[in-house]
């Protein structure tokens, strides 16, 4: 049997910021838009995700920056300045998501997998003849994969773009949005087979 | 040993790909992959997903990474400064 496939995102490299940080605390010319243009763009592109409008997201990456500069002396350098404006724009974003109208939790049954009486699955699935490298490696299939997150309820696609893309851990997400890690994790559970079901037919793989 | 059919082992399968379950758990997960075609190909799509939904963001990022408004860097540094 091979090894499980690692699906967690790669944690980032320990690296010092050292300069910039140091020009930062300094107040110096240049090193705040320095630090915006370096990393606004990911930022931007994080906060859209989670948000799903331009105007918001923007928004958010504002007051991100602008919490950031603040508590610049508070940054005590033990995660890389990317990771920490990272977690400041996720919490940001939560932040702005929790005041929006709640709408009632959509349910996801209707995309879930199908069992008969006996335990086995009611639909059959067909492997792929080439490994699972070369198909995620494929921009078509991203594509689809990518139109089909923002196809999610609200409240899977949160916890799907937290934990998987994100890389936020499940105690986090859990006191994030009040809800316990096993509710992470089950949701989470939830969103990736009501993922499959929405890409397979469009990746070519009719279920019978 | 505990048989497992494919709805437990659905259950299992963050889990299982996370490497977080225990060590009867996996066997008899595993055991049941080695004889259903099935689950293996359910799992291959779900890993396969995953894997490309979070290869499609970090694409997004990067083309994200060298474009940022403008506008927007202006605002924030603007906002920046005392009144």
């Amino acid at each position: 049997m091979a090894s499980p496939t690692q699906i967690t995102p790669d944690p980032e490299p320990a690296s010092p910021d050292a300069a910039l940080l140091e020009a930062l605390r300094a107040g110096e010319p240049g090193a705040f838009e320095q630090l915006v243009r370096t990393h606004g763009g990911r930022l931007l592109a994080v906060a859209r995700r989670l948000l799903g409008n331009e105007e918001d997201a923007r928004d958010a990456v504002q007051e991100a920056f602008l919490n950031a500069f603040r508590g610049i002396d508070r940054f005590e350098g033990g995660s890389l300045l990317s990771t920490w404006l990272h977690r400041i724009t996720v919490n940001v974003a939560l932040m702005k998501l929790r005041t929006r109208k709640r709408k009632p939790e959509e349910s996801l049954d209707h995309l879930l997998p199908a069992f008969k009486d006996d335990g086995h699955f009611a639909e059959r699935f067909e492997s792929r003849s080439e490994p699972v490298d070369q198909q995620v490696a494929r921009e078509e299939e991203q594509a689809v994969v990518r139109a089909a997150i923002d196809e999610l309820p609200d409240h899977y696609r949160t916890i799907l773009l937290l934990r998987d893309i994100e890389g936020i851990a499940t105690n986090e997400v859990a006191e994030q949005l009040g809800i316990t890690p096993n509710a992470v994790k089950l949701r989470l559970h939830r969103a990736r087979q009501a993922l499959r079901t929405l890409v397979a037919p469009r990746l070519g793989r009719p279920e019978r | 040993m505990t048989k497992l059919n494919c709805q437990a082992c659905a259950d299992f399968i963050a889990d299982y790909l996370n490497g977080d379950l225990d060590a009867e758990v996996r066997a008899s997960f595993e055991t049941h992959l080695d004889r259903c075609r099935n689950c293996r190909a359910y799992i291959e799509q779900y890993a396969v997903v995953v894997k490309a939904g979070q290869r499609a963001c970090e694409r997004e990022n990067e083309a994200a990474a060298g474009a940022f408004p403008e506008e927007l860097v202006r605002a924030i540094l603007d906002a920046r400064k005392p009144d």
